[in-house]
């Protein structure tokens, strides 16, 4: 079984990260669903060219918060997650993407008013494009 | 499983007409793979020669699945599976099967289901003449005989040499599967860098008889990179982390501790404007060169 992950030694982040952030966006979005079995870790290990060092670090730490299930013997399943805690997932999401935003505009010495307008105006192009 | 390392070498050395090997120390964690790579004649094989007590070394002490030679020689033969290079086949006028029913007899794990289940999945005919086989055919039924074996330990010597694509395709497959089961570790002895990528745990860089170094392959990938550096005056080639300088404007840098060089580069306000990771191979071209330095400099001091 293989899963949508894209991982890229170019990237800044480290490996471990890359594959974590996009493992629980997946589970998050719901495109990995409840009970769903995932890849063994040496398999996803394989698959993704990396040790299973790794994988086995991104299992456990997505399992600590909760996302996943690992049952002696059959594997690692997507866990149970509230529909609160995807909606709050997903808002956290979008809130950082903003913040991104924010911070590379005033990087550039946008103020607060043209920063506004600038998102109106994408808003309205992403419309129009629709 | 009662051991955490599957291998354990103290202070092994062998000296032969051609090379001489060690000291080595080394340490392999049982569940994991390990790959050992360098240039032809850096004594790879020989290492693998001294796992399975067909070479003897000179110095040193030696322990595999937590045992030793010559006191455990047919038991650790028995729970290794070490694939041998075709030339080594006894008698190549037997026809496959035959060969797989006088091997079978010596192997108390033996599994015909699992090896009826590789012959199809390699596509081998083993009615055939082992000496009428292609040269990859012989590679894959070697590969099925040791895997058929159910071995605690693996040991492959280049054991892509003369597949075809789709068999090399479906030898990382039976690798990757042979793992599934806790506590099987394998070793093996590559030169093929996308063999390293796919399957490695941990990397084992061999020169000359000597181990370089022995590294968590992700670790590695992410602590080389190549750097591009505007400006001068400090002598980069001083800078934490930084092994390698090719001066000029930019400055290209060789770092073998990113994180480390990063930090001081920035420190001394010089701005990195370009990074980039290393393939392995170019790793490994590095740590030789690195080596060889040493080397010289270590006997200039001498001569001094």
């Amino acid at each position: 079984m293989r899963i949508p992950i894209r991982v890229s030694l170019d990237h800044p982040e480290p490996l471990y990260h890359q594959i974590k952030t996009q493992l629980r966006a997946l589970i998050m979005s719901g495109q990995l669903e409840q009970g769903m079995l995932l890849p063994s870790i040496r398999e996803l290990a394989n698959d993704l060219s990396c040790s299973v060092i790794t994988i086995r670090r991104v299992y456990q730490d997505l399992e600590n918060e909760g996302l996943l299930k690992t049952r002696q013997g059959t594997g690692t399943f997507v866990a149970h997650i509230e529909q609160d805690e995807k909606e709050k997932h997903k808002l956290e999401a979008v809130i950082r993407a903003m913040e991104e935003a924010i911070k590379i505009a005033r990087q550039h010495q946008y103020d607060d008013e043209e920063i506004q307008k600038l998102f109106i105006q994408c808003l309205s192009k992403r419309e129009r494009e629709d | 499983m009662t051991y955490e390392h599957s291998i354990i070498l103290r202070g092994i050395r062998k000296k032969s007409e051609s090379l001489i090997i060690g000291p080595i120390d080394l340490e392999i964690p049982a569940g994991y793979i390990t790959a050992i790579v360098g240039p032809n004649g850096s004594g790879k094989s020989t290492l693998f020669r001294m796992l399975m007590n067909l070479v003897r070394p000179d110095e040193g002490t030696l322990q595999v699945l937590g045992r030793s030679y010559p006191e455990d020689d047919v038991e650790l033969k028995a729970r290794i599976g070490y694939m041998l290079d075709s030339s080594d086949v006894i008698d190549d006028t037997m026809r496959a099967r035959q060969m797989k029913n006088f091997m079978r007899q010596f192997y108390a794990n033996w599994d015909d289901s699992e090896y009826d289940r590789l012959i199809r999945r390699f596509r081998i005919d083993d009615r055939m003449r082992l000496r009428k086989m292609s040269k990859g055919t012989q590679q894959k039924f070697a590969l099925v005989q040791v895997l058929a074996r159910r071995p605690e330990l693996l040991l492959l010597d280049e054991p892509s040499l003369g597949l075809d694509p789709l068999a090399w395709r479906d030898m990382i497959d039976e690798i990757t599967h042979y793992m599934e089961q806790p506590g099987h570790t394998a070793v093996i002895a590559t030169h093929i860098i996308e063999e390293v990528r796919r399957l490695a745990d941990y990397i084992v860089f061999m020169y000359e008889g000597q181990v370089l170094g022995m590294y968590e392959k992700d670790s590695l990938l992410e602590d080389w990179r190549e750097l591009w550096i505007e400006g001068s005056g400090t002598s980069l080639a001083e800078v934490d982390g930084v092994c390698f300088v090719d001066p000029g404007q930019p400055n290209r840098l060789i770092a073998d501790d990113y994180a480390k060089a990063a930090k001081e580069l920035k420190r001394l306000g010089m701005g990195i404007y370009q990074t980039q990771p290393i393939p392995l191979d170019e790793i490994m071209q590095y740590m030789i060169q690195r080596h060889d330095n040493q080397y010289v400099r270590s006997h200039e001091v001498r001569e001094r």
